[in-house]
């Protein structure tokens, strides 16, 4: 019982600390800051344990249900890192809109957990409770400007698409259960390895029903057409948190339930051949719509969406490269770890306008930016070039390593069509650059304000991206080192 | 009369899983979306059920008990959102939120 607390103890800490910021929050309602200190306390504690833990060996905990492993601690640490970040970063933002208050943290701490939990979860119900966990207060996060109806029309899309997944996954599951008799992974996988199992009827439509389920989550296309609506009405940091944590987690969580059966078991020929063509074709479509709609956005959180649904084809080309024999799922971490720094800063960014009524920020709000502040517009610049995958950023090695392993399974002309992809989308990185520096001020244009705390969380994500842009080798090999948990 | 066969409960299940599917695509009023949603939900407490009776198993009761309690906090968060909007909108009208878009 010792080892499993011990095993457990991020978890744990995170756990404990939600109770702790909510009790703090009921008790001192007239003011945040202790629910904002203690969210904060309990982050870093839970982000230091994870890392502390990482080198000790994978353990199977709760009767096999949950595997904490080196790739739920790292992930764990990287959802920690992105809520300390956001905390900090999108305070002012917060306060701004008038929406500051302290219930805001432990719900941000709950989706946390519900991430964590999920990445690590080996049973279909631990990870269906997972998703809930760490989607009902996204819901409520979305909506979190109460009295504005474009927050309460993101709440209420994003919900009902939520819920809708949510029984779709869960009916999935329940075909799996009823074809193998569990719903654990490794027993499902030892299922498919037995000789009679291969293709079974059952199993198929729930593998299928599960992973729509996920395509949904991540918004690859055809299955995206709700989140450019939920980012734009959703206060920014918290469309920041679901283009980071959410994506993150559920990209990896779709990445092992593709793995769910033994495909390389002889007898699952077709079916293999037949989820990589599935794979494929999502690619190439979220890869068309991504970047081509995103030239036509103005309203920049629209943009950062249809910028993300490109992201999900990119990724889709790893997880196309991970079913081939000998590959693992480095290729998908990497990418995605890049991102998640790109795209903190980003989304700090965009939360330091000063509101604007109605509208959100646009691509007008840009112009002339350099005139007021140059610095803001070199941070723009650097986080956007990454987007790009400009060189000396993190995504362009990134999105080198996703190709690289692209090509070396024999997916040339996919990659060329995503290199064409890249380069057309890069259009839509570069104008907002070339708004700020040769344009003047619109009259119209928003104000820009951060406060230390924000400007320096996007400093902080500016120095990440530059640093591992450089020097991407430490991070590449230490992910290459993490296998996918089954 | 023929003898009960649980695959009957299945396809009982699936129906009026697809029911609660349409229901969520064709209705308006977001009250029934979210009803739309327990109908779905409470399909698949079916099919568990069914599934472990067939197997012998208890795991799939198991499981029921945890989608009641997820399908309550559910329901719980949805009906908060639709009141939010409610004090905005002065509707529960799916057709009336249409304000973002391209």
């Amino acid at each position: 019982m010792n080892e499993v607390i011990q095993t457990l103890m991020p978890w744990l800490i995170l756990a404990a600390g939600i109770l702790v910021t909510l009790l703090v929050s009921v008790i001192r309602v007239e003011s945040k800051r202790p629910a904002q200190f203690s969210a904060l306390a309990t982050l870093i504690l839970t982000g230091t344990s994870a890392i502390q833990t990482l080198a000790l060996p994978g353990e199977a905990v709760f009767a096999g249900s949950i595997e904490i492993s080196s790739l739920s601690r790292i992930l764990l640490a990287l959802f920690s890192l992105i809520g300390i970040l956001f905390i900090m970063g999108g305070d002012r933002y917060l306060t701004k809109e008038r929406i500051h208050l302290s219930d805001y943290y432990h719900l941000l701490l709950i989706m946390i957990l519900g991430a964590g939990v999920m990445v690590a979860a080996k049973d279909l119900v631990v990870l269906f409770i997972a998703l809930e966990v760490m989607s009902l207060p996204a819901y409520t996060l979305a909506g979190f400007r109460r009295s504005d109806s474009r927050s309460n029309e993101a709440a209420i899309k994003y919900f009902v698409l939520g819920g809708a997944v949510g029984a779709v996954f869960l009916l999935g599951a329940a075909f799996i259960f009823g074809a193998t008799g569990s719903t654990q992974f490794p027993a499902i996988y030892a299922w498919s390895r037995q000789p009679a199992t291969a293709g079974n009827l059952l199993f198929a439509a729930g593998h299928f029903l599960v992973l729509v389920a996920f395509l949904f989550k991540v918004a690859a296309a055809p299955f995206h057409f709700w989140k450019p609506d939920v980012y734009e009405g959703a206060p920014t940091p918290v469309t920041g948190v679901m283009s980071t944590l959410v994506a993150v987690a559920s990209f990896v969580t779709l990445v092992r339930l593709v793995h769910l059966p033994a495909l390389d078991t002889s007898g699952w020929e077709s079916y293999l051949s037949a989820v990589k063509g599935t794979v494929r074709a999502l690619a190439v479509i979220s890869l068309l719509v991504g970047s081509l709609v995103i030239i036509t956005q103005k309203n920049l959180k629209r943009l950062f969406a249809y910028s993300s649904i490109s992201q999900s084809g990119y990724l889709m080309l790893g997880v196309l490269a991970s079913l081939n024999p000998g590959q693992g799922i480095s290729q998908v971490l990497v990418y995605l770890f890049g991102y998640v720094f790109a795209a903190v800063g980003l989304f700090v960014l965009l939360a330091q306008s000063e509101p604007r009524g109605d509208t959100g920020v646009e691509l007008v709000d840009l112009t002339g930016l350099v005139k007021k502040s140059p610095l803001r517009t070199a941070l723009w610049s650097v986080l956007l070039f990454s987007m790009a995958g400009m060189p000396f950023t993190v995504g362009f090695f990134t999105k080198y390593f996703i190709f690289l392993s692209s090509v070396g399974t024999g997916e040339a002309p996919l990659v060329i069509l995503a290199a064409l992809c890249a380069v057309v989308s890069a259009y839509a990185y570069l104008r907002p650059i070339g708004l700020m520096v040769m344009r003047e001020a619109d009259p119209g244009a928003a104000q820009w304000s951060g406060g230390f705390w924000s400007q320096f969380v996007v400093i902080v994500s500016v120095i990440l991206v530059v640093f591992l842009g450089l020097m991407p080798n430490a991070m590449i090999q230490y992910l290459k080192g993490i296998p996918l948990i089954h | 009369m023929t003898a009960f066969e649980p695959w009957m409960l299945l396809v009982v299940s699936v129906v009026v899983f697809c029911i609660g599917l349409l229901g969520l695509i064709l209705r308006k009023n977001l009250i029934v979306m979210l009803m739309s949603i327990e109908l779905m939900l409470n399909a698949v407490n079916l099919c568990f059920v069914t599934f472990s009776k067939m197997h012998q198993l208890l795991d799939g009761h198991l499981t029921v008990l945890f989608v009641m309690t997820v399908a309550a906090a559910e329901s719980a968060v949805g009906l908060g959102l639709v009141i939010a909007m409610f004090r905005n909108l002065r509707s529960v009208d799916s057709d009336q939120i249409q304000l973002l878009r391209d």
